[in-house]
């Protein structure tokens, strides 16, 4: 049997990056290496070797192990035999120093390694400390069977876009670990999530997913400062749609220096201003690294997929981050819905909006009671995405057989105990051809699915609006573009609920003002100072 | 009838990972579906209408479902489907909703409107019309000289099924199956019931309780279930029987058949781990002679008692529910005010957190004789009883200086919420909370409201009044 290798383009890029934090331990900080550009490994970046050495030195320890020295493996498919077995010696975690291959015959395997993952890292790390004098803080092990779909997928994204990139990144991974092809022992956090999150996608890509979430995206050039004392890092995003409709989401990661800006000879302010020129982008966030970061680490929380109220604190956080404008975070330019004397004169007409003084402790509660009141606590729930551009026909109230044309997905989520359990892709031919009709579809899916409680129907270009105008443009005045949204959940073509549980009644048979005037109170706080 | 609840009581414990075959399971070691069905007849399952809440309020609806196929399946000729007519909350109003007529139309099934709500909801309140409609809806049983009003349904059919969910309970310790017929024992009896509340103000409390109880047994025995399922896949404990802020769910995977609804109830009891010698329902039961006399004698079926134990938390008191910047002290207190206090309490803890965050520190006040309260500046006096006991009370008047003069001078508290009723109104408490503290501190009572006016709720609720009036 030939030896299992990882694609080459891999093993020469991690040899860069080692030779770079030798000559960094070496050398101290002051390393000159601007011309110097590695592929952060296993991703379509390619970036400056600081920033490299920056992010794996941040995100490792953060994400994967804190602990220093790591082993890889590559096994045979049944588990019984090692292939390869490398060790890696880091300074601190993520930052390698060196990289050595063992002889496979280093550790013979007794039994099956799935099987016996707890005893197995026992023995080699007694193994290790015996000849080597070394402990390991943990296995990352990859199934021989991955390696020519690794190999492949490493292949591909040299030429990848950044788009491409994400969404093929995302179909390895789900292929990799629900297919128990890649493990990571101890498992980390992210990996745990991740574990759990495909069980929960049960029949759905992720890299479907991904696509879709950015044909959704409303086009937008901005960029993000992520400051911090160590190394402020710049982030450029673009997703713009070309004149053939082609799609571009681009992502760059830079340093400041890759702008010739200093960190300290500029205040925060004019830092991001200088930022927004030299990139030319249409606005720009300053946001603290650790924020970011911290925020991040309680997403990957595996209870946040299966514990209401640890979802509910998560989005409590990210609340009370958008309430912080000018503590925690800042837009330039500075969004015309921070004007107070605006504030004051909306407040005339009796509508209080006020971002600063969002209720993060209420939204959250608010909506999760109303979920769980209404809901209950085992349900079933069926979305139906349509996209009404898809019909040949204008649509309208009295075509609505047509429009079964119109459907894109049709999905079903599970919920026990107030969270979701298993999320499933249903085929779009199984849905009665009566699309208007929501009690037919549920009698008539209930008989395959067991029973449907909740039908919600919306279509895409509902989505969309919602997407660009309460989360991109959150921040901005457009009042007849919110308005109009709101007017949209109102029309039975764009969204429609059944049954017409008492907030969607509340919806339909409100005026959009009166609405507003409702929810308002609830969703910002009343007392202004 | 008497002999039919003192036969040798059968009862099943099942315990499944799917519902549908505990149910069938559940019937074949009963004796097998024919015991419970034969071809043409007639059924009527009574399940309480909590749909609009969504599971585990009430039963799950693939339960109901599967129960209903195994009976068109062995013959049944008509599948009725409903449950008597909750207060304030027409049937229409439910299906119109929920959309159950279709549904259960596509089972072959027909969901009832027990409170005739279809009828009137279509078109105008046309009195006289509505009067003849209920008369051949219902009839008039006497029980201990009581009369009461009992759909036919219940007394034509010639199979009566109740299937219910269980969950905590603040009255009777979980929502046992003789539950289910809680409703018609108060129904057309509101007269009687107030005076009784009257009377009660002055006396015992404990006799009026006993005949809010002897009442709820009468009603159980004007047809004796052929089939009680208590549904115990999902059980809500804490803050049950709705899904409330406190409440929670624990799974037992199980459902408890028998043949009538004391053994029944009696093994779901101590499945839940409760004394039924202190089950206020049961023991009355027991002093009536009714039921098994010696309970080792109910012939369990299925799993052992003992494997099947789950022990779950029960109601908090009602002072003991957390309820932000609120004091609540509670006095003797009837069944009837329990039961809504207890829900206009849970329903301010789960969906009016902002309200209660805005409103200043008060003090609520439940009962006969409740304590002083803590609070003397914003009091809220919840029922009757609560009223009219406290009239001589400290804290209806306070000290206070006026603008001119130097000295402390008594005078009237007019700070003080009194909410009429003997059970209070649950809308009618809301309501006069949020007027008492203000639209701008009540935006979760707000958007209450309006979601009630979205329903045309008053319409809906005026013309309910009206027939019961009748």
């Amino acid at each position: 049997m030939g030896r299992i290798m990882i694609y080459k383009e891999f093993i020469e890029n991690w040899n860069k990056i080692i030779a770079y934090n030798q000559r960094l331990d070496s050398k101290g900080q002051t390393i000159n290496s601007k011309s110097k550009e590695y592929r952060f490994p296993l991703t379509s970046l390619k970036l400056k070797a600081q920033v490299v050495h920056y992010l794996m030195k941040t995100l490792y320890p953060l994400f994967i192990n804190d602990q220093e020295n790591v082993l890889d493996l590559i096994i045979s498919e049944n588990g019984e035999k090692i292939e390869e077995i490398i060790f890696h010696r880091t300074k601190q975690s993520g930052i390698y120093h060196s990289s050595e291959k063992l002889s496979n015959d280093f550790f013979k395997l007794k039994y099956n390694l799935f099987k016996n993952l707890d005893s197995f890292f026992n023995d080699i790390q007694e193994k290790l400390l015996k000849k080597k004098k070394l402990n390991i803080s943990h296995l990352r092990i990859v199934n021989s069977s991955a390696v020519p779909i690794i190999n492949e997928y490493g292949d591909k994204i040299k030429t990848y876009s950044f788009k491409e990139f994400l969404i093929e990144f995302a179909a390895l991974f789900q292929k990799l670990i629900k297919e128990n092809l890649f493990i990571i022992y101890p498992e980390p956090t992210i990996y745990n999530f991740l574990k759990k999150f495909f069980i929960l996608l049960n029949n759905i890509d992720l890299a479907s997913i991904l696509k879709y979430i950015i044909s959704l995206l409303p086009n937008f050039n901005f960029a993000v400062l992520l400051d911090s004392d160590d190394y402020p890092l710049v982030i450029e995003v673009i997703r713009s749609l070309g004149n053939e409709g082609n799609l571009n989401f681009d992502l760059k990661l830079l340093g400041l220096d890759d702008l010739s800006l200093n960190s300290t000879a500029l205040d925060r302010k004019n830092l991001l201003k200088e930022i927004n020129e030299k990139l030319n982008v249409d606005y720009s966030y300053y946001v603290q690294q650790n924020q970011i970061l911290n925020f991040l680490s309680d997403i990957f929380e595996v209870e946040v997929l299966t514990n209401k109220e640890k979802l509910k604190l998560l989005i409590e956080k990210f609340l009370y981050g958008i309430r912080s404008y000018e503590k925690v975070w800042f837009k330039i330019p500075k969004p015309f819905s921070y004007n107070t004397l605006l504030r004051f004169f909306v407040r005339i007409f009796g509508f209080q909006i006020n971002l600063r003084k969002l209720s993060h402790w209420e939204i959250s509660d608010f909506l999760f009671n109303t979920l769980d009141f209404y809901f209950g606590a085992e349900y079933k729930l069926l979305i139906i995405i349509k996209d009404l551009d898809l019909s040949n026909q204008k649509p309208s109230k009295k075509n609505s057989d047509s429009l079964k044309s119109t459907i894109k997905y049709t999905i079903l989520f599970n919920v026990h105990n107030q969270s979701t359990r298993i999320i499933k892709l249903i085929n779009n031919n199984e849905i009665p051809s009566d699309l208007s009709n929501l009690p037919e579809i549920r009698n008539e899916l209930s008989k395959k699915y067991g029973y449907i409680n909740y039908i919600i129907q919306i279509d895409e270009s509902l989505i969309r609006s919602i997407i660009k105008n309460y989360i991109f443009e959150l921040t901005s005045i457009k009042a007849f573009a919110k308005i109009k949204v709101i007017r949209r959940l109102k029309n039975d073509l764009y969204f429609k609920m059944f049954p017409e549980l008492p907030p969607y009644k509340l919806l339909k048979e409100k005026g959009t003002l009166s609405l507003v005037r409702t929810f308002l109170p609830i969703f910002i706080d009343k007392h202004q100072f | 009838m008497n002999d039919e609840l003192t036969k040798e009581p059968q009862v099943a414990i099942i315990r499944k990972k799917v519902k549908k075959n505990a149910l069938i399971e559940g019937i074949e070691k009963l004796g097998g579906i024919e015991q419970f069905v034969k071809e043409g007849d007639d059924i009527f399952i009574n399940t309480p209408m909590l749909l609009l809440l969504g599971n585990p309020n009430h039963s799950h609806m693939e339960l109901l479902t599967e129960l209903i196929k195994i009976l068109k399946k062995n013959g049944a000729r008509k599948v009725f489907i409903g449950a008597f007519p909750k207060t304030h909350i027409s049937t229409k109003l439910i299906d119109q909703i929920l959309g159950l007529s279709t549904y259960f139309n596509s089972l072959e099934a027909e969901f009832v409107f027990l409170d005739n709500s279809d009828i009137y909801s279509k078109n105008s309140f046309n009195e006289e019309k509505i009067k003849q409609i209920k008369q051949a809806t219902y009839s008039d049983v006497k029980i201990k000289g009581k009369s009461y009003k009992v759909p036919n349904l219940l007394l034509e059919t010639e199979k009566y099924i109740v299937l219910n969910q269980i969950n905590v309970d603040p009255i009777f310790m979980c929502t046992l199956s003789m539950r289910c017929n809680e409703l018609i024992s108060e129904f057309g009896l509101k007269k009687e019931m107030e005076a009784e509340c009257n009377e009660a103000n002055y006396r015992d409390l404990n006799i009026m309780n006993d005949k809010i109880i002897s009442r709820l047994i009468d009603i159980n025995l004007i047809r004796i279930p052929d089939l009680v399922i208590n549904d115990m896949y999902e059980i809500l404990e804490h803050a049950g029987p709705l899904n409330y802020y406190e409440s929670s769910m624990t799974n037992l995977d199980a459902l408890v058949l028998g043949t009538d609804s004391i053994s029944t109830d009696i093994i779901t009891l101590r499945i839940l781990g409760q004394n039924i010698f202190e089950n206020k329902l049961i023991v009355n039961v027991r002093e009536r002679g009714l039921g098994p006399k010696d309970l080792s004698k109910i012939k369990n079926i299925g799993e052992s008692i003992d494997n099947s134990i789950i022990n779950i938390t029960g109601c908090k008191d009602l002072s003991d529910i957390n309820l932000l910047n609120t004091q609540i002290e509670t006095g003797d207190i009837c069944l009837r005010c329990k039961k809504v206090a207890y829900h206009c309490l849970n329903y301010l803890a789960s969906q009016a957190s902002k309200d209660l965050k805005y409103s200043p520190v008060h003090s609520l006040l439940i009962g006969k004789n409740p304590p002083d309260p803590l609070y003397n500046k914003d009091l809220i006096l919840f029922g009757d009883c609560a009223i009219k006991t406290t009239q001589n009370s400290d804290f209806r008047t306070i000290k206070g200086k006026s603008l001119f003069r130097k000295k402390e001078k008594e005078k009237k508290n007019k700070n003080i919420l009194e909410i009429e009723g003997c059970p209070p109104n649950f809308f009618n408490f809301l309501k006069q909370y949020m007027k008492y503290f203000g639209k701008a501190s009540c935006p979760n009572l707000n958007y209450f409201f309006k979601v009630l006016k979205a329903y045309k709720y008053s319409k809906y609720q005026k013309n309910l009044i009206k027939w019961e009036e009748l």
